[in-house]
Order: structure tokens, then sequence, then C-alpha cells
């Protein structure tokens, strides 16, 4: 079982790590806390009615994702980091409206928000690496298209990028990585593992191929890091993840400001 | 299209929001090889104007026609295509500075024209990049980080930018705006020479009178959303006209080919 939950933390931090990387460039720290709370309100519905909870859960989060990047293209003022945050209170009220109607047993939906490492099957590691995969090869072929969205909105719809598609794909595969990370992680870990190793590869990286890297490894390192710790002083897992990653940016910080004026 | 047509055109163009007026039944066209200077103070609704040429802002009011055609009715597919034929230079340009692209990655921005996602640079694309960076001077700065550069060295990258898109046409919103007095005069001197070089029909916002070179022999006074005169620079930018303009007595003084406007209480030598 210590292969499956070491290969869950190295899945999950390598994708949640590179794809921090992208939310936190396109300045939507809410996104994974946004689609968590959106994946938990498809789970709460669909146990109302007798639906089956993961593949409910999963629309939910893809419909939020394609809704996010349809506002964000059409002609609102609010940039992406606001419309996440509204996307975020609209899940959350979805979710809790769902709550406050239920009866019945809520442990499925909770699951989702705290997820558990120690309860992941070999089913969902294998799920996660093949989605890392797809990301991956997703990168690879539009890094450049994407890497100009992150630079400049501006300069990429100037230059003649139509912008909505990309941004559909690219939101599609973000709430399947978070969804599924949801499983193992919970929700509110996912919020720091998309935020703090992308943060800390920002920092130390001097081009985006190496803040790829940085991302990914720092994911990573959070993660096993968190992990080890957690096994060691016997510590609740989810909590030492949390503190690794914060304390990987806090060193990331601290090693940027000494090497540049 | 035929030669003679004006590149662009806009026919009694009004943009509101609400019950503001940015863009008040304006009339323009240009056409190829012109350079056109769109003059006024601040809040005239230039950049407004900029945007509504370059298909991103829809005129509430107005018909609107760029290469021929009016962007706002057919595709978003169609209206990207066609922005990637004009070459953009923003005020100051609003960037990302977490995101370590090198100059070279700014200006290679400029081949992504409206291609498929996952299309590579090809050499021809290389070629045109290393051109652009050479021609707007800031080759040797290729594999510096872009946010690490001063204002001046990144407008002239933003040109360089603009310029690898092979546009057909370029927009320059107040492009040496905010910048030290070297490098008002070197993107001056630079936009001039490009506009002779090249013969690209430019249209530059601005509300510095000195910061149109030369080369620009048209020139269109904005005020409150209209457009108060159109015509050859030497008419558009007398004293009297930019008096008018401003709001207050101004003297101009010409200087290598360049005006430069002052107060009229100010003594001039």
């Amino acid at each position: 079982m210590m292969l499956v939950w070491t290969l869950a933390a190295l899945g999950s931090g390598f994708t949640s790590g590179l794809l921090g990387l992208y939310v936190v460039g396109l300045n939507m720290p809410f996104l994974g806390i946004g689609m968590a709370h959106a994946a938990m309100a498809g789970a709460v519905w669909a146990l109302m009615a007798g639906a089956p909870v993961f593949p409910c859960a999963l629309a939910a989060a893809l419909t939020a994702g394609a809704a996010l990047a349809w506002m964000a293209t059409t002609r609102v003022r609010s940039d992406l980091g606001t419309l996440t945050s509204i996307l975020l209170s609209f899940t959350m009220g979805l979710a809790f409206l769902g709550i406050g109607m239920n009866q019945g047993d809520m442990s499925p939906m909770l699951s989702l928000v705290w997820g558990s490492l120690l309860f992941v099957r070999p089913l969902d590691v294998a799920l996660l690496f093949a989605l890392g995969a797809v990301f991956c090869v997703f990168l690879f072929f539009c890094r450049r298209p994407l890497d100009t969205l992150l630079f400049s909105r501006g300069a990429a719809r100037s230059c003649g990028l139509n912008e909505r598609p990309l941004l559909m794909v690219f939101m599609g595969l973000a709430a399947l990585v978070i969804t599924i990370n949801l499983k193992l992680t919970g929700g509110l870990l996912m919020y720091a593992l998309l935020t703090n190793p992308a943060a800390a590869a920002f920092e130390v990286a001097a081009s985006m191929p190496s803040a790829r890297r940085w991302a990914a490894g720092l994911g990573v390192s959070s993660t096993l890091g968190g992990f080890a710790v957690s096994y060691g002083l016997d510590l609740p897992t989810g909590a030492c993840i949390v503190m690794m990653s914060t304390a990987l940016f806090a060193v990331a910080a601290v090693y940027a400001r000494r090497k540049s004026p | 299209m035929r030669h003679a047509d004006p590149l662009v055109s806009l026919r009694a163009v009004s943009r509101r929001w609400g019950r503001l007026v940015a863009i008040d039944g304006v009339s323009l066209s240009v056409r190829d090889g012109e350079f056109l200077a769109i003059l006024g103070p601040n809040g005239a609704g230039k950049s407004a104007l900029l945007s509504i040429l370059d298909a991103t802002l829809r005129p509430s009011s107005g018909a609107v026609s760029i290469f021929g055609g009016d962007p706002w009715k057919t595709t978003e597919r169609r209206r990207a295509q066609l922005r990637a034929a004009i070459g953009v230079v923003p005020q100051r340009a609003d960037f990302n500075a977490l995101i370590p692209l090198t100059v070279r990655e700014v200006a290679a921005i400029g081949r992504q024209r409206g291609r498929a996602f996952s299309s590579r640079l090809t050499t021809e694309d290389h070629r045109i990049i290393d051109q652009s960076l050479a021609v707007m001077g800031v080759a040797h700065l290729s594999q510096r980080i872009y946010r690490a550069l001063s204002g001046g060295e990144q407008q002239k990258t933003q040109l360089a930018r603009a310029l690898a898109q092979k546009p057909a046409m370029l927009l320059l919103d107040e492009p040496a705006s905010g910048l030290d007095l070297f490098w008002q005069e070197q993107l001056t001197d630079m936009i001039g020479h490009l506009s002779e070089a090249t013969r690209l029909p430019i249209i530059m916002t601005t509300h510095i009178v000195s910061h149109l070179p030369p080369q620009c022999r048209r020139a269109a006074l904005m005020r409150n959303g209209r457009i108060l005169f159109d015509g050859p620079a030497d008419e558009a930018l007398s004293a009297a006209r930019l008096s008018e303009l401003y709001g207050f007595p101004v003297e101009i003084v010409k200087r290598g080919g360049r005006r430069h406007c002052l107060g009229a209480e100010e003594t001039v030598t």
C-alpha cells in the first residue's frame, strides 16, 4: 500500500504543481477551491437525485470551468481573478443549499472536501498518471499560446490569438485535474497545492521552461516531503503537505531576494 | 478591395457607455502608406478610437470598415485573423511581471498571427523575428528577460513584436508617453524611420506634439470624443488650432522637421 500512497503523492504533486503555474499566472488563485466547491455541489445534488456521485461531481466542475472560460472571453470588465472568486461564491452557495436540503448520508460529499491520501485506490493513481500525461501533451503543443495568454491577454488578442477555445480546453483539463486530485487531497489542500509550488517556481525561475520544471518539482517535493513527515511523526497528512509547500515557498522567496536586486 | 480604397474607414461612429460618450460621430479614413496622428488632451477618446480601429471595441453606432469589411459582421475567429494583420503597440504594455519571457519570446508572440495553437515556429518565422528585433535595435537584448528592461527598451520590444506580425497597418497608442527624454527622442526617430522605410500605414495617438516625427503628414485633432479637425499636419498643428484644442494659448517651435508646443507665455528662442 505504501507504493500506492507514494505514487499518489507523486502524481498529485506533479499535476497540481504544473497546473498551478497556469492558475497563478492567470491570476486565478481561487480556481482550485472554486472547482472543488463546484464538484462538491455536483456531489450533493447527485446524492439527492440518487445519481452516481463522482461523474456528477466531475460534470459540475467541467461546467464551472466552461462557464468561467466563456465569461472571461466575453466583454465583462472583471478580470479572471474576480470571476474565479464569483465562481467560488456561487458554487459554495449551491453546495450549501444542497447540504441544507439533503437529509441523507453526506460522507461521499465530505470526502471531496477533505480527501484522503490513505484511502486512495490503485485505479485513482492510474487515472491521475493518465491525466498528467494528457496535460503534459497539451502543454507541449500549446505552451506558446498559453505563455502568451499568461504574459499579456492584450498582446494575445492583438496578435490574433482566439483565446476562447484555448481557455475552454485549459479549463476543461483543469476541472479534470482538480476533481481527480480532490479524492486524494481534498478541496482545501488543493488550494495550497495549486498556489504555493507555482508561486515558489515564479520566484526562482529565469524562463518559462524552467518555471514548468520548478513548479512540477516543488509540487512533488511538497506532497512527498509532507507525506514523509506525516508518516514519520504520525501527524495529519494534509496539514503536513500544506506546511511543506509553504516552507518551500518561503525558502524560494528568500533565495530570490538574495539573488536579485 | 480596390487599391485606391481606404484601408480603414469610420462613418459617424459613436461609442457610449451609459451616459458617457467616449466617441461621438467620428468619421475618418486612412489609405495605404499614410501616417495619421490623432492628437488630443487626456480623455479625448483617442485610445477608444484605436480600439475600434483594431476591432477590439464594438461601436455603439456607425459604420466601420477594416481592410474592406465590417469586423462586427463576421465570426470571432475571422476577427482574430483580422487583428493579426494589425500591429498594435499600447501606451505602456500591460504585462504580467511574474512571467519570465525573454525579449525574443515577446517578439515571437507576433508570429502567433491567428494560427493553430499547436503550430511551431518555422525558419521563416525565426528570420522575421530576428529582423524585427534588429530593425528596432534590440537584437542584442534578445535573451534578456523582458520585465528587467527599461521602459524604453520594453516599448521598442513591443514595436518589434508588432513588426513581427508583418502587419498591414500599425496602430501606436502614445508609444513614447511616460518615458524619459532620451527614450522619447529615440522612439520618435525610430517611428519616423520605420514609416519611411516600410511605407506601412501608421495611426498614432499622442497628446504631445513633439512626439510626432516629421514623416507624419496628416493629423486629426480630437476632444470630447469628436474630431475637431482632420487635415495636413502643417495646418492641424498650428498655434491657433492647438490653442483651441488644449484651451489655452500655445506657440509652436519647429526644429529639425519636428514641432514643439510651448505655453505662449514662455520665452521662445
